[in-house]
């Protein structure tokens, strides 16, 4: 399946690929950021993972969520305030 | 009470380490002022910053003063991190009344006049009393001044600050000063700390400008004790191993892009407000979006850092902002200011909102309640409540940013349609007799930029905290918006963890740490830090007592003014009255009632009034003033 990744915790993620990725089918909202961050030649950190939070389709969504073909997956900060 | 007792016995044999010693309370009226030793059992019972604040002006301001009458008091409190190399220790609270609510107002900012107000001797100032003609005090090395400041009045903040220095021959001084906004009595106003910390909300700003008070001007050389200053060094040298290992994450996004990291991602999950609460994240553009996070800012705006005092992470910038029109210096917006002047204006023009934010530092306005104002009246313009002819000619559309500055230079310059929007919208909506349906606010004070739908136990904190419309009070928080929607909004024994919220948030109000110390420090850390300040020794259960005590007193101000739970309202909107159609939070209804039964019963006060019972109040001890006011019978109700 193809899902679309859109990053907005750049100061996390660096230079991780935005776009469209090829994934098993049931991959889970958190093995699409693995594959990302396995893409780049890093590893997605449990420091980091515990910083972010995650929307499928312009919901709210958790790392377990499963993944379909043709999803829209933003990653973002979990918000600490301001 | 036996303990508290006890804890207030044992602290004065070592007294006073943790605090300068003195608190001044100036008397403008009678150009007069005592120099008093700071009450050690206030000290140890309310500690400081707002709390403190709260006690003495309970105690130097009568019942049902006016807010701008003489007898009426203004307070800037230190607290007790202040001065004491502790990281992250370095904010000072303002108390008075507010003239928006009518009720108890504590706002707080950092930079460097908390602690300068120490290295001048001083704990605290109290102001009462009005003045023929503007003046600043001076607290210097002791000493107190009152200068006249009939050249500063009318100037912006960074002016003043500036003529105050050269007056002085001296810039190793720290400032908290008002600009034309506290002058013209906005309820905007704020004060702002070295031109550009701002302890905004509620209007403390106008009270201070009632007096004809341009601010308080501090320097000195002097020290604060501190009771084991090797264990300060020593919890500041464990910083390092947090800061690269469980903390790195806060730590490094906070250096780097400061509160501005957080805006695009609040937008999308519908956190931020959003064309004044009735939006949704594709009402902009993700370019609109992303134009106003710092990682975009920064590369076009950042020539330096700039952060508070006694902090290593610095997560301020000093941006120049440089187009055909202005040309400028000033700090990086931080979320808040960037989703008041972005987001909630469908604004996607990062000069603007940097110029905007510009104006309310050097003005001396609240940038969200500035926002906040422009917002509903930008709907209301929309809707033909206001035409064009009654804005004077300016085309106030969504994300029209030349109208934006536009009104913002009108309100700022006190002019025109400027001089009612002076009183925010609120009172603008009541001016102008139209628009109520657009006001998003919480008693008055517009809402910042973290929503109840999306963080609904914020509800609660917004309507019911004794000053309301704040994200930074005690309660449920902001942190609880993450939880799965099966938690947040399920409305059921939210009590008890909305009043163990109250700890933490009441904690960092009175003891002068940043509110970001709660995840840019470890945990555990605070309360070790006060212990080698003050020698606390206090229990678990005296800091949960502590916190308790801080919320009782600054809500007592009101209940006392005969502000009971019924007078609290928020706007339908904000908790999703009706729920919103399209967006991440579509349909979402916020139980702001529920919560509020839920915390009143868990704190053991009357759900129905919102009135702390006798019995309580006997509980947490050091709260007698309080009991003799509010049960003068002798009853328990």
């Amino acid at each position: 399946m193809k899902v679309q990744v859109i990053l907005n915790c750049r100061d996390l993620t660096g230079d991780l690929r935005e776009g469209f990725y090829d994934l098993p089918e049931g991959t889970t909202a958190k093995g699409v950021l693995e594959a990302a961050f396995q893409e780049a030649g890093k590893k997605l950190t449990e420091n980091i993972y515990n910083s972010l939070v995650f929307m499928v389709n312009g919901r709210a969504a958790t790392g377990d969520t499963v993944l379909q073909d043709g999803d829209k997956m933003r990653v973002l900060f979990r918000i600490l305030g301001g | 009470m036996d303990n508290l007792e006890y804890l207030i016995l044992e602290w004065q044999v070592d007294c006073m380490d943790g605090y300068a010693g003195k608190v001044a309370i100036i008397d403008l009226t009678e150009k007069s002022w005592k120099i008093e030793d700071l009450n050690p059992q206030w000290a140890r019972l309310f500690v400081g910053g707002a709390a403190l604040g709260a006690r003495y002006l309970y105690e130097l301001m009568p019942a049902r003063t006016p807010v701008f009458a003489p007898e009426s008091v203004v307070g800037f409190v230190s607290g007790p991190t202040n001065l004491t190399k502790t990281f992250l220790g370095g904010r000072f609270a303002v108390v008075s009344k507010s003239p928006v609510t009518g009720g108890f107002n504590d706002a707080s900012a950092g930079g460097n006049f908390g602690p300068f107000m120490r290295k001048a001797g001083f704990d605290a100032v109290f102001v009462k009393g009005i003045s023929e003609k503007p003046v600043y005090i001076l607290l210097d090395d002791g000493k107190i001044e009152i200068r006249d400041a009939q050249a500063l009045w009318g100037k912006r903040v960074s002016e003043a600050d500036a003529l105050i220095k050269e007056e002085l021959g001296d810039t190793k001084v720290s400032t908290a000063l008002i600009g034309p906004g506290g002058e013209h009595l906005s309820n905007m106003a704020g004060v702002i700390a070295d031109c550009h910390r701002a302890a905004a909300r509620g209007g403390s700003g106008a009270v201070i400008g009632s007096k004809k008070l341009k601010g308080i001007v501090c320097r000195g050389d002097r020290t604060v004790p501190v009771k084991d200053m090797a264990a300060v060094a020593a919890i500041n040298k464990e910083w390092n191993e947090y800061a690269n290992g469980k903390g790195a994450v806060p730590v490094n996004k906070f250096r780097t892009t400061g509160t501005t990291s957080d805006y695009d991602s609040s937008v999308y999950l519908g956190d931020a407000g959003i064309k004044n609460w009735a939006g949704a994240p594709d009402d902009l553009t993700d370019e609109q979006i992303k134009a106003l996070t710092g990682r975009v800012m920064d590369p076009k705006y950042k020539y330096g850092k700039l952060g508070c005092h006694s902090c290593p992470v610095q997560c301020g910038a000093k941006y120049h902002i440089k187009n055909d029109k202005y040309d400028i210096k000033t700090s990086r917006p931080e979320y808040e200011s960037l989703g008041a002047f972005g987001s909630m204006l469908l604004n996607g023009d990062s000069d603007c909102a940097n110029i905007c934010n510009w104006y309310c530092n050097e003005y001396g306005y609240d940038t969200l309640s500035m926002g906040g104002t422009i917002a509903w009246l930008m709907e209301c313009y929309e809707k033909g409540i206001f035409t064009r002819e009654e804005l004077d000619g300016i085309d106030l559309r969504w994300g029209n940013s030349e109208a934006i500055l536009a009104i913002v230079k009108k309100i700022c310059d006190y002019e025109g349609i400027g001089i009612p929007l002076n009183g925010a919208s609120r009172a603008a909506a009541r001016y102008f007799g139209k628009g109520f349906e657009c006001l998003a606010t919480a008693s008055g004070i517009e809402i910042p930029m973290h929503g109840a739908r999306y963080n609904p136990g914020l509800a609660r904190t917004f309507q019911y905290d004794p000053t309301p419309g704040r994200h930074v009070k005690g309660g449920l928080g902001v942190p609880y918006g993450h939880q799965p929607p099966e938690v947040k909004y399920n409305y059921e024994n939210t009590g008890e963890r909305d009043k163990a919220g109250l700890e933490s948030w009441e904690f960092f109000n009175l003891s002068g740490f940043c509110n970001f110390s709660g995840f840019l420090l470890a945990p555990g850390v605070h309360y070790r830090y006060m212990e080698a300040i003050g020698g606390y020794n206090f229990t678990a259960e005296d800091w949960t007592n502590l916190a308790l005590r801080s919320f009782t007193i600054r809500d007592a101000f009101n209940k006392r003014e005969g502000l009971r739970r019924k007078d609290f309202d928020i706007s339908p909107r904000n908790v999703g009255k009706p729920p919103l159609e399209k967006g991440p939070l579509a349909g979402i209804t916020v139980d702001n009632e529920k919560l509020a039964d839920n915390f009143y019963a868990a704190m053991g006060w009357d759900v129905e009034t919102g009135m702390p019972t006798k019995e309580f109040l006997e509980k947490i001890g050091g709260l007698e003033c309080v009991i003799k006011d509010l049960y003068p019978e002798g009853g328990s109700q």
